[in-house]
């Protein structure tokens, strides 16, 4: 089970990993909807769903470039914010 | 279970080891990054649903690209991880020469208990790894047997990891423990990575260095220019 995940295919990683991005960003968008501006779970997936089926008809493909740079940049980011943040704790916050 | 887990985690070969390693490692580190962006945003639920698809999207979109360029990856985090090292090594410094100067430790306690607990503590780890060698050849749970080199293996990503979270250990407050755990995950594959060519794992040790001596004289720069020399 785990070796197409990692052996696998960069094509079908990306597909699988831009749906989990796309399904995780609605249910988030969704939540934040229904609390800030009080409409009912239900009105509210409705809506995050008519916008994610709009981005994805008019900009997948952009989408896609944007989210590999994106998931990239993180991969980078996240390690360099620790490594800044010990540096930080070793340098400057010690005693 | 254990058996089942080390079994994936080893086969086919131990070279897979550490891409294993640094990708599970930046899968935890990616999801603690992503649950501490949300909470407070989203409701438990919509952290818990959302946060995880959110962590694996990135996940596997990371993966899809750098999965094409491994070396690349393990060879900027081990200069990230080295170069931070090099000023906890000028800190290490500075902390000797103060048990030196004033005849105790800047956190209190005498030098010899300090360096007994260390030799004790030494001494258990040691063992276990001996106790871990001397049992290898024994049939793991798929009925693979782990040989000396994966013993070896097992026991260079032990003591690497454990370095590796001793120093980030300092960061518990700013960070949750899966976060660090992760990190050090990444960093001990970016340790034991095995690069295509001897010619580039030399440059990258080179560069390994050069990060580290800047690091070290990055941290004395601060030191010497704030006027904290002391600690």
């Amino acid at each position: 089970m785990t070796e197409p995940l990692l052996d696998g295919s960069s094509a079908a990683l990306l597909r699988y990993g831009v749906f989990c991005l796309f399904v995780g960003v609605g249910i988030v968008f969704s939540d934040r909807l229904s609390r800030s501006v009080g409409l009912s779970p239900r009105a509210s997936a409705l809506v995050v769903c008519c916008l994610g089926a709009m981005v994805w008809y008019g900009w997948s493909s952009t989408y896609l470039r944007w989210t590999r740079l994106f998931g990239t940049a993180l991969a980078a980011l996240l390690p360099l914010a620790v490594c800044f943040n010990l540096f930080r704790e070793v340098v400057w916050d010690a005693p | 279970m254990i058996g089942i887990v080390l079994d994936w985690f080893l086969a086919p070969d131990t070279g897979a080891l550490p891409v294993r390693l640094m990708m599970i490692g930046l899968g935890v580190l990616l999801a603690g990054g992503v649950a501490r962006a949300l909470r407070g945003v989203t409701s438990r639920r919509a952290l818990l649903v959302g946060g995880t698809l959110l962590g694996a999207g990135y996940w596997l979109t990371s993966i899809a690209v750098l999965r094409g360029s491994y070396d690349i990856y393990a060879a900027y985090l081990y200069l990230l991880f080295h170069a931070t090292e090099g000023a906890a090594a000028a800190h290490f410094y500075r902390k000797v020469a103060h048990a030196f100067q004033q005849r105790s430790l800047p956190g209190g306690g005498h030098l010899r208990t300090r360096v007994s607990h260390l030799a004790a503590v030494f001494s258990v780890l040691l063992s276990g790894a001996g106790l871990f060698v001397y049992r290898s050849g024994v049939a793991s749970a798929t009925g693979q047997t782990v040989t000396f080199g994966l013993a070896y293996t097992l026991v260079a990503v032990g003591v690497t990891s454990l370095g590796v979270w001793w120093r980030v250990r300092p960061l518990s407050n700013d960070y949750r423990v899966p976060t660090l755990l992760g990190f050090a995950a990444c960093v001990t594959g970016a340790e034991l990575y095995g690069y295509a060519t001897p010619s580039l794992e030399i440059v990258v040790v080179l560069a390994g260095a050069a990060a580290h001596v800047s690091g070290f004289w990055v941290a004395v720069g601060v030191w010497v220019l704030r006027g904290h020399w002391h600690p």
